[in-house]
């Protein structure tokens, strides 16, 4: 290819990839000046420039009482999910048995099935099995969270060679030894950033939280749902900035972490 | 022992059977399940045939000829394909980009392509909206350079929802897409280029069918999700551009007609299902590393 053509393929390469990229990041940094603009109204351009939003989010006790449903919840389905996942990731990767890939298709379904008819379900059966609040929304979360820590663990795990286990069994360790001393920390990595999806899923999930949630415990998502239904003000925009230098934040050190040499 | 002492000299071609039942770890992930997703599940889809009491297979017969659901479900169908044909075309052709980008640029377009992916779905949604109003920075931009004269009503339409709906789902064929294309090995085309193939031959009949796994499994993932999208819909769109899920919400909280709820929701799943199974080895193949057999 001569130099003009390949010049020429590049600025159309550049054409082209510059409004997706425009298009994956508009979103997330659109609603950073809003939530510093004096506007009441979410009107572009932002106009002046005030912390009132910030300060009516922090010191709102609505926003900072389910700030800390949502951890609660995020958390305990964190941990549930971790209880049922690892087992199940560790199981799927480290041995073949027979019809382990239906077995991997079941656990993967709570993924894909649609949120709505979960949480429907969800909302008719778990009051009749005392699943209610806090710890109906966490068994909720678990299983949508649960597929995450399943797929990371196998993965980790399958790049565990089984003959360290079985040399370690065979040097004299005790199978809850062999656990904790060479299964674990080869997967941990694994188990990390499944246990960080897991959590994220829980912070973020809307749908079935709505069905499960009442006015005295209610979660960040569903408090902000209500809100941007009653008629948005800037305090929403200061939350999303909020949220998103969050999540960034927590991607960066996952990304940070991960790139670390062996 | 003997099983153990001969899967250490078998060598690593197979793994070597432990000595305890080897889906041992399953059992508590299956027990929990059983009961906390299965079951709510299995009874909503019920209602479907039980509410009201031997309703049979009437709640069906409405779901195929009630003109709020087939509306309602038009919608759906409508959106999920116009987003999966778009999110097809793009995630393809900026996964290429990723894939022919310089080191630095290469992590650049993969941050832009993560991002999205960790922010909320809620607070995307509502960024959209930020955007597509009437106030918003493209009305603003527009009616800067006078291409119109006054606000061009782009939120509550199904553009909208198509766009933030691309948008948020663009990663799930971005990502596979990158990955089938960074493991495609450089020699097939420089072999195809020095056997007189043009750049664009060698494109099309040997890089696109190789790569082309990652970009059906993002498809079908995206098709998938999409028919069961709620959030974005009811943020961006107007009340005449609802999918199922809305409708299915609001059978149950508004009308308590749980079993029209439940025929719906059965159909949703199974077409679900039916598609996540015709495409199960792809899917497994390029999300969860699987190797098809």
């Amino acid at each position: 290819m001569s130099g003009r053509r390949r010049w020429l393929s590049r600025l159309l390469w550049a054409v082209l990839v510059a409004p997706v990229v425009v298009c994956l990041l508009a979103p997330s940094l659109v609603i950073i000046p809003m939530s510093f603009s004096r506007s009441p109204v979410l009107s572009f351009p932002p106009s002046g420039f005030t912390l009132d939003w910030y300060q009516r989010l922090f010191t709102s006790s609505e926003w900072i009482a389910s700030a800390r449903n949502s951890a609660t919840v995020a958390f305990a389905a964190t941990v549930l999910s971790l209880l049922l996942g690892v087992p199940a990731g560790l199981a799927l990767g480290l041995r073949d048995w027979r019809s382990k890939r239906l077995m991997m298709a079941f656990v993967i379904t709570p993924m894909v099935i649609p949120t709505v008819v979960l949480a429907i379900g969800m909302y008719a059966v778990y009051a009749r099995l005392g699943l209610v609040g806090m710890w109906g929304l966490a068994a909720a979360h678990a299983v949508i969270a649960v597929p995450f820590v399943v797929i990371t663990t196998m993965a980790a795990a399958r790049q565990l060679d089984p003959t360290l286990l079985l040399a370690a069994r065979s040097l004299g360790a005790l199978p809850w030894q062999v656990f904790l001393n060479v299964t674990l920390p080869s997967i941990a990595r694994g188990v990390l950033s499944g246990a960080v999806f897991a959590f994220v899923t829980s912070w973020d999930e809307v749908v079935i939280a709505l069905f499960l949630t009442d006015p005295t415990f209610k979660t960040l998502p569903v408090q902000m749902w209500n809100q941007l239904s009653q008629g948005v003000d800037p305090t929403v925009a200061a939350l999303a900035t909020t949220l998103l230098g969050l999540t960034t934040l927590l991607m960066v050190s996952v990304l940070a972490t991960s790139r670390r040499p062996r | 022992m003997n099983t153990v002492l001969g899967s250490l000299q078998g060598g690593g071609s197979r793994k070597p059977r432990l000595p305890r039942p080897a889906a041992l770890g399953m059992w508590p992930v299956l027990a929990v399940l059983l009961v906390i997703f299965v079951w709510p599940t299995v009874v909503i889809i019920s209602r479907s045939v039980t509410d009201p009491p031997g309703a049979g297979l009437s709640n069906f017969h409405r779901v195929l000829t009630d003109p709020t659901v087939l509306r309602f479900g038009w919608n759906t169908v409508r959106t999920a394909l116009i987003v999966t044909a778009a999110t097809a075309v793009i995630g393809y052709g900026y996964a290429y980009a990723i894939y022919r980008a310089g080191p630095a640029l290469r992590v650049l377009l993969l941050f832009c392509a993560l991002l999205p992916f960790w922010t909320s779905l809620l607070v995307r949604s509502f960024a959209w909206t930020v955007i597509l109003r009437d106030t918003g920075i493209v009305n603003w931009l527009l009616l800067r350079v006078d291409v119109v004269d006054h606000p061009v009503g782009l939120l509550r339409t199904p553009f909208a929802v198509t766009l933030g709906m691309t948008q948020i789902l663009l990663p799930f064929v971005i990502l596979p897409c990158y990955t089938a294309m960074m493991r495609f090995d450089r020699d097939l085309h420089l072999a195809a280029r020095s056997l007189g193939a043009r750049p664009s031959a060698a494109f099309w009949l040997v890089f696109f069918p190789v790569t082309r796994v990652g970009l059906v499994a993002g498809s079908i993932l995206v098709l998938v999700l999409s028919l069961g999208y709620y959030i974005t819909p009811v943020l961006l769109g107007g009340p005449g551009d609802q999918p199922i899920a809305v409708l299915i919400a609001s059978q149950v909280t508004t009308q308590l007609d749980w079993g029209l709820a439940g025929s719906m929701a059965a159909v949703v799943t199974a077409v679900v299902l039916a598609l996540l199974a015709l495409g199960w080895r792809l899917v497994a193949r390029a999300f969860l590393g699987e190797e098809v057999r």
